[in-house]
């Protein structure tokens, strides 16, 4: 446990040490070398890390200590030992012997270390450069061979390994082991040939490996993207947050000339701690994709996109906007103030509740409970640190949201946390956390909800974006949630959409909790915003708009990053009726279809707030100011004023500002379960199950293809029963088929539900939405 | 590794000796090794499905032992021992013309596919020097002409039964298997023991009072390693005593002996018995090191040989003392027959109801399991052992909490040497007194003493604590004829050397402790004036560096830079500086490390530069070596041994 973790528990004993002649007291349990952070003693170290179990292995941080007036034989490695009342510990500053005990172990190390700082990627930001100018001889005395290895070396295709610079500290190694849950790599050989390697055909495709190259207190560790692209003083860092998902990571972004060159977990121990994913952490190239969108662009007679000066693409759209009957889709990576634009936007400027941030499979039902339960509420990674038991209901923790998979994992490791989870099947995260499965048909999860009766005021169920596709299934969790006073949380994919459910981008909720049916609420919001009246009818889901634009009741959309084919495969095409304003960074399916198309800022570009999935604030400035694109909320804000129906959202922190200004409504829509209905497949068929994978063909992806290249390969679940009747092993193709289309996968059979089949919903070879126009249901499954 | 459906059952049945599966990954490694001659990537990734690890893990395992390959290796494989004491006796000669006469180099393999060969570290017989292993059979006292006939036997497919082994040499794949824990029934074949071995036994028949045979009483007979030997001579006397006695009663009279523990360390042994938490409603282990690899020392692993039941014994009445129902003895991997023998002893046991469920009818229950480690030194540290056991690489853990509080599986542990354990039964058979009343004024009761090197006839001594090394040359007959004692380790090379000054210290815990050394294992390395004290503490150095676990930065990379500097040396290379900077260097690995396997690498250099600065300043003023060899080497000119 780090020094924070423990000050943050109450009642805490303290212990007070002296050390270097200066008194410090610090929560018992705490290890010398952080006792004299406190002091602002810095102690050099290389295998310490206050996240990873101690393990003395480097013995850079050796010092004296005497404990009740008895002095240790031998200088200790102050990251082992836990502090004692009355301790007196002496380190370099202050004992001669501590100060030649560290001068000799960096002399050691850098005896096989390689002179190579100037090519070095750590070269300036390395802990071993660093604490061999404070803390080491002026000179060596080596005058022998040094060891050297082949280099460098792949141990997958995002991170390389050069081993002559490694000094052996473990930290990578033990990150994955402890943290990850993914020993991949590994100490291997022994005594001066020790090395870190991987087993020599599976490489380190760990979701979390970046987090190695992080920790690396030298230059052994490499990301590919990164290798030898900048000097770290060359590279401008700004604070930032994580678009990729709703774990709400902090992040740092290093900036040269206006180029990320690359992005780093931050620290934030009640989130993330010092962790990230891969995606979060190299999938940042989208932003500089070729198809990135500079300027606006309007539909000219022929039907092709033009470019357009901002007034024309503004006065078109505007045009556009007010002679139809318009709704707005958000699409979930919004952030808080672009969404709360969006929401404004439609209310003042389209006078209409027609808004949904939902761009994916949804129910009625889901939009009920997201307006009574989840909404203004909140639940936190303590509450899982805490709890006796967690259930996983249609979320796929380390594939949907990674680091609430790392801090299920780290309580499961430290106190064998429980973890159930209803699924068809027990997938590589799940097993990880030693989870219990409920095995469970894709649109059968209601009835096995409702039959869970273990659960405590001290448990929390996790509920992810998936379960409304399953009709019935939230209502079972709320009514689990109700009868054993268990903490109910949602967890969407998308960064962006717990944020625009608190900014009111949804049919039935206006900003900050204030229900449309609500009147009281409705007054209260045309208080704040000065106008005289709000829309009051019940607005339209995603799916009934496009139900009108198909009708022709709809004449008009307004877009921001919505894909289509994330919702179905025959939108885009109903869409094209419309006139559409998209407001996108990349040419997209949508911008393909519309008539008005406004460039919009990046993450990195714009500054912004998500609200993760415990209703975190995670406010980021921008990376790259000198950027010319600007957030939503500002081109929205010049669109409504060209319309004539102003929202007065001029900067990001003005809507940041008015948004926080509104406050949380105090009364919530009344929630109206749905009863379940289990699953029927016909004779023969199977019944489709799927979700995304972390790494897959998500377009906040593109243009990584190092990162791309350690994704977990395409493959279709089956069970062994079913492998026998259709005659094949692992590895063979099968074809898994809908009228509509098929998907074509190698088959691996596992342990899964026997009526089911899994594959991925968006990788390569396998577009479930797009090939079959289902996420779950009826297929036929035949050999290929 | 193909797998068929028995070897399939083969390896469940080695998953499920252990309370957790992940212990029998070594024991899984052997076997694929009788599979295939080496660890394939294939026998990796079946390894790790069965135990449900990724093969990363399973590869850094077996990547860690030096006995696990990872190429084919020779139907015989022949490791000749070229440790310091082996080396100067004849090794390097014999591992250099075995090179040439094969054509091959270290590591290689002959084009037949017959013979292959490297130099090992010390093979625990070094009163047999020089020594040859095959398949880790022993070659006792071998020449460059018998190590030639021996290769030359195994090529035309009829090799040279081993001197202490079964009658005939088993392949390398059969020996595999042997060390994967599969009983080939060939104990009872071959020596009880070996002429060094009896050395002392037969001296004290021949009315010296000065020696006490006690576990090495019946090594002079044929079937001692026997159920049947052991009882005829009083064996499992002391279990039907302890197991009347409370556990309580045990320990304390192991406490009243004043046993220490006879490993290096001679922490009493009864006080660690002591510390195992007792109504804690967890599991106890108690683990035998039986990994005796220190250089020089060769005590446990003639006892295993030739008295096995002993150590069983010993086992059984530690156990119940410490409340424990699953006993391990971790064994090294690199002594076949006496893998074999205590295999069998173990099975014998069981058979006679002296293992297993309610043993002789008083309600205690104790499972025994043979590990067989796979060539890793530093598993006789403590906790590596402990690690190694459970299916780890074999690095050192953090202590606090030590094995008594958290030992195997994070479960309160006892680790006790073979010959403290052993020393169990006679303590219960005659009582506290009777042990206590032997040895000096802290150093209780007998001991075994191992003689090797320049005297005329090395061997085992088993005499009370506080005997005197010069009293046992004049044993094992003088120094060879007409030299004179140079240097000496009073308890392996881990141990700061001595000289004929320290010839008459008592050789107890504490007298050696106070002329500036260690007791250690009490093996008694002896080097005559023939010897380069520099070659010596370079070969030795040598075997630190190549049996440093790699945990740690000092020993890990200290002993690299300490052969680099010792090799300059002995070669006559550097300047007297260069002596400065090799103390100021050990300065600042010992002491510094994470165990402490890089004090015993700064020991012998130390202490040697402390006696012998005169000899490394002689190297560089004439820029080499003023030793020949061939002086030092008990084999002739042309390497027939005298």
């Amino acid at each position: 446990m780090s020094t924070q973790e423990i000050a943050t528990e109450t009642a805490v004993e303290m212990i007070t040490l002296t050390i270097d002649g200066f008194e410090v007291s610090v929560p018992k349990g705490t290890l010398v070398i952080r006792a004299a952070e406190k002091l602002g003693i810095q102690i050099p170290r290389f295998c310490d890390h206050p996240l990873l179990d101690p393990v003395g292995a480097c013995r850079q941080c050796l010092v004296e200590i005497e404990v009740n007036g008895r002095k240790f034989p031998k200088p200790q490695a102050s990251c082992t030992i836990p502090v004692e009342p009355g301790m007196i510990v002496n380190t370099q500053l202050t004992s001669a012997v501590a100060d030649k005990a560290q001068q000799g172990v960096m002399e050691l190390l850098l005896i096989n270390h390689p002179l190579d700082c100037p090519v070095c990627d750590k070269g300036g930001e390395c802990p071993l450069q660093n604490q061999a100018m404070s803390n080491g001889r002026e000179e060596s005395r080596f005058e022998g061979t040094k060891r050297t290895f082949e280099k460098p070396i792949n141990i997958s295709s995002q991170v390389l390994l050069d081993r002559e610079r490694c000094i052996l500290c473990a930290r990578c190694t033990r990150f994955s082991e402890q943290i990850a849950g993914d020993p991949f790599i590994t100490l291997n050989e022994r005594g001066a040939l020790q090395q870190v390697g991987i087993y020599e055909k599976e490489p380190f495709e760990s979701y979390f490996s970046g987090n190695t190259v992080q920790i690396c207190p030298v230059g052994a560790l490499t990301g590919a993207s990164y290798r030898f692209r900048a000097r770290p003083f060359d590279l401008i860092s700004t604070p930032s947050a994580c678009e990729h998902c709703a774990s709400g990571c902090d992040m740092r972004t290093d900036v040269r000339r206006g180029k990320t060159l690359r992005r780093l977990a931050g620290d934030d121990a009640a989130v993330n701690e010092e962790w990230n994913c891969d995606k979060g952490r190299w999938a940042f190239k989208y932003v500089n994709a070729k198809d990135r969108i500079t300027t606006p662009l309007i539909r000219d007679e022929s039907g092709q996109l033009r470019e357009a000066s901002w007034p024309e693409a503004l006065a078109l759209a505007a045009k556009g906007l007010k002679e139809n009957r318009s709704a707005v889709l958000v699409g979930g990576r919004a952030t808080l103030e672009d969404a709360y634009g969006y929401s404004k936007f439609a209310r003042i400027a389209l006078n209409t509740n027609d808004i949904d941030f939902r761009s994916r499979a949804t129910s009625k039902e889901e939009k009920n409970f997201l307006a009574s339960h989840v909404v203004g509420t909140q639940v936190n990674y303590k509450d899982l640190d805490r709890a006796d038991h967690v259930l996983l209901l249609g979320f796929e923790a380390e594939e949907e949201s990674p680091i609430v998979f790392l801090r299920l994992y780290k309580q499961v490791k430290k106190r064998e946390l429980k973890i159930t989870a209803v699924a068809p099947f027990t997938s590589r995260g799940n097993k990880k956390l030693k989870a219990e499965l409920i095995s469970t048909q894709a649109g059968s999860e209601a009835s096995a909800i409702s039959k869970i009766s273990n659960l405590s005021k001290k448990s929390v169920i996790l509920i992810g974006e998936r379960l409304s596709e399953s009709s019935g299934a939230i209502s079972a969790a709320v009514a689990l949630a109700t009868n054993s006073g268990a903490k109910l949380a949602w967890i969407p994919r998308r960064a962006g959409e717990r944020g625009a459910l608190e900014a009111g981008a949804l049919s039935n909720l206006l900003p900050g909790a204030r229900p449309v049916s609500d009147s009281a609420a409705r007054v209260d919001l045309q208080a704040a915003w000065g106008v005289s009246s709000l829309p009051s009818n019940p607005g339209l889901d995603s799916d009934e708009i496009i139900k009108e634009v198909e009708k022709g009741n709809i004449g008009a959309l307004l877009v921001g990053g919505v894909d289509p084919l994330d919702i179905s495969p025959d939108y885009q095409a109903i869409m094209e009726k419309a006139f559409i304003v998209s407001l996108e960074i990349r040419q997209s399916a949508v911008t393909q279809i519309a008539d008005v198309v406004l460039p919009v800022a990046a993450v990195v570009e714009k500054s912004g707030t998500f609200i993760n999935w415990e209703s975190r604030a995670r406010f980021f400035e921008a990376a790259v100011p000198e950027s010319l694109t600007r957030s939503d909320v500002r081109i929205l804000s010049m669109l409504a004023d060209e319309m004539g129906s102003s929202i007065n959202l001029p900067t990001v922190s003005s809507a940041r500002d008015e948004f926080n200004s509104l406050g949380t409504w105090h009364n919530r829509e009344s929630f109206t379960p749905v009863s379940g209905e289990s699953t029927k497949i016909a004779n023969g068929k199977a019944n489709l199950c799927s979700w995304r994978l972390l790494l897959d063909a998500g377009s906040l992806q593109d243009g990584e293809n190092n990162l791309a290249g350690t994704a977990h390969p395409s493959v279709a679940i089956i069970s062994k029963s079913r492998a026998d009747s259709l005659g094949v092993t692992n590895g063979d193709q099968i074809k898994i088929s809908t009228p509509r289309g098929e998907i074509t996968l190698a088959c691996q059979i596992d342990s899964i539900d026997e009526e089911s089949v899994w594959v991925p919903r968006n990788s390569i070879n396998s577009k479930v939405i797009e090939s079959l126009g289902i996420t779950s249901g009826e297929v036929s499954v035949v050999r290929a | 590794m193909p797998l068929t459906d028995s070897d399939n059952l083969v390896m469940d049945s080695m998953i499920n000796r252990y309370p957790r599966p992940r212990s029998a990954i070594m024991p899984l490694l052997h076997f694929a090794q009788s599979k295939d001659g080496y660890v394939t990537p294939e026998s990796i990734e079946v390894i790790a499905k069965k135990l449900n690890l990724e093969s990363a893990e399973v590869s850094a395992v077996a990547t860690f032992y030096t006995q696990y390959k990872r190429g084919p290796v020779g139907e015989y494989h022949v490791g000749v021992c070229t440790n310091t004491l082996c080396a100067i006796m004849g090794g390097d000669e014999i591992f250099e013309s075995l090179k040439e006469h094969l054509g091959v180099e270290n590591d290689g393999v002959t084009e037949d596919g017959k013979v292959s060969i490297e130099h090992i570290e010390c093979n625990a017989a070094c009163d047999y020097a020089p020594v040859v292993m095959a398949n880790w059979e022993f070659y006792d006292n071998q020449s460059v002409e018998s190590a030639k006939d021996l290769v030359d036997s195994m090529r035309q497919g009829n090799p040279i039964a081993p001197t202490r082994g079964p009658d005939k040499l088993p392949t390398w794949k059969e020996n595999s298997a042997l060390l994967a824990g599969i009983n080939d029934g060939l104990a009872n074949q071959g020596v009880a023991a070996g002429e060094p071995t009896l050395l002392g036994l037969k001296i004290a028949q021949s009315g010296n009072k000065k020696l006490t045979p006690e576990l090495t009483k019946s090594y002079d007979q044929k079937d001692s390693f026997t159920l049947d030997g052991y009882r005829r001579n009083g064996g499992y006397k002391a279990i039907e005593k302890a197991l009347n006695m409370s556990p309580d009663e045990v320990i304390q009279t192991v406490k009243d002996s004043g046993l220490r523990g006879r490993g290096g360390a001679g922490f009493p042994t009864g006080m660690k018995w002591g510390f195992i938490p007792q109504g804690d409603n967890k599991e106890h282990y108690f683990v035998v090191n039986a990994d005796e690899s220190e250089p020089g020392t060769c005590k446990d692993t003639p006892l295993m040989l030739a008295n096995p039941h002993v150590l069983i014994e010993g086992i059984i009445i530690g156990s119940y003392a410490i409340r424990a129902k699953h006993a391990f003895i971790y064994i090294r991997g690199e002594v076949a027959h006496v893998i074999r023998r205590v295999q069998q002893a173990i099975e014998d046991a069981y058979k006679a109801g002296l293992l297993g469920k309610n043993i002789l009818g008083k309600g205690f229950d104790l499972d025994l399991v043979l590990h067989v480690g796979a060539g890793a030194y530093i598993c006789g540290e403590e906790t590596a052992l402990l690690d190694s056991l459970e299916g780890f690489r074999g690095q050192p853990r953090l202590r606090p909490p030590f094995p008594a509080i958290a030992g195997l599986y994070a479960r309160p542990t006892v680790v006790n040497n073979v010959e403290s354990v052993a020393s169990v039964p006679a303590i219960i058979n005659n009582g506290a007194q009777w042990f206590a009343s032997l040895g000096t004024e802290k150093s209780k009761g007998f001991t075994l003493y191992s003689l090797s090197g320049h005297v005329k006839n090395p061997g085992q001594f088993e005499a009370p604590l506080g005997i005197t090394l010069r009293e046992l040359i004049d044993m094992a007959g003088g120094m060879r004829d007409g030299n004179k004692l140079k240097f000496w380790t009073p308890g392996g090379s881990s141990t700061p050397i001595f000289t004929d000054e320290h010839l008459d210290i008592p050789l107890d815990y504490e007298g050696v402790a106070a002329a500036g050394s260690m007791l250690g294992t009490k093996a008694l390395q002896i080097f005559d004036e023939t010897t380069s004290v520099v070659r010596a503490v370079l070969r030795w150095t040598e075997f630190y560096k190549h049996e440093s676990c790699g945990k740690c930065t000092p020993c890990r990379e200290g002993t690299w830079w300490l052969v680099q500097i010792l090799k300059d040396l002995d070669a006559g290379k550097g300047e007297q500086a260069d002596l400065e900077k090799l103390l100021d260097l050990c300065d600042n690995i010992a002491g510094r490390s994470f165990c402490a396997l890089a004090d015993g690498a700064a020991s012998p250099i130390i202490s040697s530069i402390k006696y012998f600065r005169e000899e490394y300043l002689e190297h560089l003023r004439i820029g080499g070596s003023p030793f020949n060899p061939a002086a030092s080497s008990l084999l002739t000119s042309d390497g027939v041994k005298v």
